[in-house]
């Protein structure tokens, strides 16, 4: 009998490959909980979750995510975990997607994920639309101190990517007050910025730039730079795919493979005439020679009309989750002020939860870049994705 | 009628008794099975069948339908059939860019791998192993360095040696800081420089193999020949380079297949050119699996074809039997005045490639900024508290996550050493004694494939198998992956090692009914140790810098790896990321050095440092 288990086990593997794109396989029990625990009360989770057996793993796009667990057990030692149960691991997008579809389809659930941080937005929002692999958990103890847009799917933290320059050269610094600025010639070889090829929000940025209300922002940013209004060529569908076509052009996207090695470049003084778009929150490692940057956000006049962009890392509960108490209580914790300290000590992330203290030394806050970054649009994004990318690779690939 | 009037009319003859059908099948069958050979061919054909061709079978089905990701494309639909991808690579707008221009640059870079992994390892080899070349040991030791370490950091070692304020990264490199020698950007970035940097990181391939070969060669054929009065030009084109020519095909094909395969030096060195991996991490990474493993197959394909080609020449000799038993003197070139010059080159190229990159990873763990090696530190290695890095790290030494996936990797890495080279050593002895049979070329080629599937896809249809079978986030699982993963290094070993060997020396042994096992113990393993032993140091060094097959793997506690870390710390953490890769590299040296000083064998001397 066993043996012909083994067997059918193995001939119905490639069934289960794409068994898992089927929305409407979810358990409606599972789904509940989730609804009657959003108004509980952390004391309320806790008990349940001290009565839930197993391993309790966290998979995230940010190396941080094995601090929160490892802070999250320190903080409830009722729930028995220790570091050998508790992981949260470091996976990228993609890795998260395939573990967690194929966990989705396990028949022994026990060794499943409970809980992902993800940054991809798009991916996230065909993930969430096709399939009900993932649960949005959002209690009430922090539902008012989110902003509407970032309940669903719920925004853990935000991370920017900002236009920072070496200011080594005093006057002659690559500063600049618009965007278009960056299409001259004289910035050619001059822009660091890690290919949209390989960086998937960097991707998602110059696709969210084609959008129409922010195209006509770069209409307007060119008609502030060039005083002309911006025409139409045949070359460019519009001004935003102009600027990129021209930003790219100028644009070193194969030098640095790892936003830390740009800032250290970009910090050094042989580099004093560059210019580089990379995260913020490099600037708070030691390595790197923050003295000589300036961030294009943090001065006077900003940049014209985005001075970088943003996107958020979400959270969400595996539905398959085999401790799904634990996972929700690890989401409030995550969300409140000691669970988003392995971020929140150190400039560019910002919590979802609005009411949590942004770091002192980010001369910004998350309601500024907000304003003034293009911030990921997910439902655009897969709208134009095919379209956009496409035309990227062939402008990269000329 | 006339039978029965026979049989009435005279008594019956006394003939042999006739067999049925089922009881000569039985026969068949116990003589067939009654031969260790063709037991090992069955039952490596099914264990090769399922983990090999199911994961293939996987790769090929995803190509032909619509995975999450992908339903953004216009006119698919989730979970139906579609032919959109394979039009999209090969007949749309978009095929140039994505595939045929990416297919030129690739295997353009690739037979430059070869060549060059072939020349410069195959030169050495020679050179080590037939002339009377001063430092050989020294030289033998450190030339396969560059194979441990993982090719990406021979990559940035490129990078960070080359470059100069004018060009890329804007910095100066070491050449520039202390000669103030400015190099071209061709030098440093674009598909020649990927390709000289596969080819150093390869050329131990071609050294281990072509040495191998040549260190077991039967010198009685050189002997013959000089007898003869053939000059040593004569003797090294028409006896040793024949003879060496399996070992260089299969070298081409390991390194042109690893660098079809290869991502990250084309990434870190690649300035912008895109290699078809490019694009297949790339599609992969954005969750269009369809479009990805199109190209996976395509490699696949293009390996089978060299795969195939290398059979057919090697299938149109009878045998490169090198080893017979017959002679161990082997007589070494003399290289006169040459001696001295030769060696002090090879020393420095060796250097060049081998420490100086070493002694780069340390200074930059060493470094409190990145290239900036006046203020130095031990922090990354030695800090009981978390370092001003602001990363939450400690030094290395004590984190104690580095010891537990230490402690994960070595294990592993052990672990698909014994079973693959174990598995690699019986399909070599069954290859080589059941030679053009269609059950020992099936296990051949199948032995083969995985080296051809890429990594990333191995480890996702594993994930899948691991699943179904309740082995998920298993160390177990992630020790089958990696032996079926590198059973080719040990297959390719073994069959070598046994195609050298000629057949009447386990002839006399069976003659004295030696049973199989002694004759494996006592005969063969032992005369062929050195090569074996490589099929099962390859797959050690392989399995601790190996991160691709493992990632989708190794996320539980008990299956945490070195490389994971390694490969999260070097995006943000340079400096305890250099230290982990030293650590790294340290340890399958110290593995090497143990195993050369347990068996008297090695990566390096198994070719003849000795």
């Amino acid at each position: 009998m066993k043996k012909t288990k083994f067997v059918l086990a193995l001939f119905s593997l490639p069934l289960l490959l794409t068994s898992c794109g089927g929305k409407g396989s979810d358990n409606p029990s599972q789904n509940d909980i989730f609804t009657e625990a959003a108004s509980w009360t952390n004391a309320q989770l806790l008990e349940k979750a001290k009565a839930e057996t197993g391993d309790f793993y966290a998979y995230g796009n940010t190396s941080r995510i094995a601090n929160a667990v490892e802070n999250f057990i320190a903080a409830y030692p009722e729930l028995g975990l220790d570091k050998n149960h508790a992981i949260g691991t470091k996976l990228k997008d993609v890795e998260i997607f395939t573990k967690v579809s194929s966990e989705y389809t396990a028949h022994d659930t026990s060794k499943n994920a409970s809980l992902v941080l993800i940054q991809d937005s798009a991916q996230l929002n065909s993930y969430r639309k096709s399939t009900s692999m993932f649960v949005n958990y959002v209690n009430d103890s922090f539902r008012n101190k989110v902003a509407e847009d970032d309940l669903v799917p719920l925004v853990q933290q935000y991370t920017n990517k900002l236009f920072i320059w070496n200011n080594t050269a005093g006057e002659s610094a690559p500063a600049f007050t618009n965007v278009w600025a960056l299409t001259e010639a004289k910035y050619k070889d001059k822009i660091y910025f890690k290919s949209p090829d390989s960086e998937q929000v960097n991707m998602n940025f110059l696709i969210t730039l084609t959008k129409d209300s922010w195209v006509k922002k770069m209409e307007e940013a060119y008609k502030a730079y060039y005083g002309k209004d911006y025409v139409k060529s045949a070359d460019y569908k519009n001004a935003s795919y102009e600027w990129i076509a021209k930003f790219l052009k100028n644009a070193d996207t194969a030098s640095y493979t790892s936003d830390t090695k740009m800032a250290q470049g970009v910090a050094d003084a042989s580099n004093s005439d560059k210019v580089g778009l990379f995260v913020l929150s490099k600037l708070r490692d030691s390595s790197v020679r923050s003295e000589n940057l300036t961030v294009g956000a943090w001065t006077e006049q900003s940049i014209t009309p985005f001075a970088g962009f943003m996107y958020a890392i979400f959270s969400q509960i595996c539905a398959k989750a085999p401790r799904p108490y634990t996972a929700m209580l690890f989401t409030n914790y995550l969300m409140s002020s000691e669970g988003f300290a392995p971020w929140g000590g150190a400039i560019g992330a910002y919590s979802g939860n609005q009411s949590v203290k942004e770091n002192e030394n980010d001369k910004k806050n998350l309601a500024f870049y907000k304003q003034n970054l293009v911030v990921e649009d997910a439902e655009y994004i897969n709208s134009v994705k095919v379209e956009v990318s496409d035309w990227l690779k062939k402008v990269m690939a000329a | 009628m006339s039978a029965s009037v026979n049989a009435s009319a005279t008594p019956p003859m006394q003939g042999p008794k006739k067999i049925s059908v089922a009881h000569r099948f039985w026969n068949g069958f116990i003589r067939y099975f009654s031969q260790p050979a063709n037991i090992i061919l069955v039952v490596m054909a099914i264990f090769l069948l399922f983990f090999t061709i199911y994961p293939l079978v996987s790769l090929i089905r995803s190509t032909f339908s619509v995975s999450i990701g992908e339903i953004v494309f216009p006119g698919v639909q989730l979970g139906k059939p579609t032919g959109l991808w394979w039009e999209r690579i090969f007949a749309s707008d978009m095929s140039t860019t994505l595939f045929w221009k990416p297919l030129g640059n690739s295997l353009y870079m690739s037979v430059l791998a070869s060549l060059f992994a072939i020349l410069y390892g195959g030169i050495v080899a020679f050179l080590i192993t037939r002339t009377n070349l001063k430092g050989k040991k020294f030289l033998s030791s450190i030339f396969v360095f560059p194979y441990i370490m993982p090719s990406w950091t021979l990559a940035t070692f490129w990078q960070n040696f080359f470059q100069n304020p004018s060009i890329g990264t804007g910095r100066g490199g070491m050449l520039y800081n202390l000669f103030h020698i400015s190099v071209p950007s061709s030098m440093v970035y674009g598909i020649v420089p990927c390709a000289i940097v596969l080819g150093l990181h390869y050329a131990p391939f071609a050294y281990i193999l072509i040495g191998g070969t040549l260190r077991n060669m039967d010198a009685n054929l050189e002997e013959a020949a000089t007898i003869l009065k053939a000059n040593r030009w004569k003797i090294t084109w028409r006896i040793t380079i024949p003879i060496v020519m399996p070992a260089i095909l299969s070298t081409f094909l390991l390194v042109f297949a690893s660098s079809m395969s290869a991502y990250a030096v084309p990434q870190y060195l690649g300035g912008g050119q895109y290699v078809l991996t490019t694009y297949m991490k790339q599609f992969l990474n954005s969750g269009y699996f369809g479009q990805g493993y199109i190209i996976a197959v395509v490699m696949i394909f293009l390996g089978v074809g060299i795969l195939l080609a290398n059979q057919w020449f090697t299938g149109r000799r009878k045998n490169f039997t090198t080893v017979s038993g017959k002679s161990g003197q082997v007589s070494y070139i003399n290289l006169r005045g040459w001696k001295y010059p030769i060696s002090i080159l090879l020393v420095l190229l060796s250097l060049f490639t081998s420490v100086l990159p070493l002694i780069t990873f340390a200074l930059e763990s060493l470094c409190v900024r990145s290239g900036d090696y006046s203020e130095l530190t031990l922090d990354y290695w030695i800090s009981a508290t978390s370092t001003d890095a602001q990363n939450g790290l400690k030094g290395i030494f004590h984190e104690p996550l580095v010891w537990l996936s230490f402690w994960h990797s070595l294990l592993l890495s052990f672990l698909c050493a014994l079973v693959a080279g174990t598995l690699g050593i019986l399909v070599g002895y069954a290859v080589a004694k059941k030679r053009g049979t269609v059950l020992a070329n099936l296990v051949d080629n199948l032995a083969f494939l995985p080296y051809l599937m890429p990594s990333m896809a191995l480890g996702a249809a594993f994930l899948s198998i691991g699943t179904t079978l309740g082995l998920s986030n298993s160390f177990f699982l992630l020790v089958l992956v990696g032996s079926i993963k590198y059973l080719p290094f040990a297959s390719r070993s073994g069959i070598s090692a046994m195609l050298q060997l000629s057949g009447e020396i386990e002839e006399s042994a069976v003659i004295e009914n030696v049973p199989w096992w002694k004759r494996m113990f006592r005969i063969i393993v032992p005369i062929q140790r050195t090569t074996f032993i490589s099929g099962y140091t390859l797959p050690f060094t392989s399995c601790m810098r190996e991160l691709s097959l493992f990632v989708l793997l190794s996320t539980s506690h008990d299956t945490r790896l070195l490389t994971s870390l390694l490969d999260d710390w070097m995006q943000w953490w340079p400096q305890s990321a250099n230290a982990l890769n030293l650590l790294i590299i340290v340890t399958v040296l110290v593995f090497n050095f143990i195993i050369n000083r347990l068996t008297g064998a090695s990566i390096d001397k198994g070719v003849g440092g000795k």
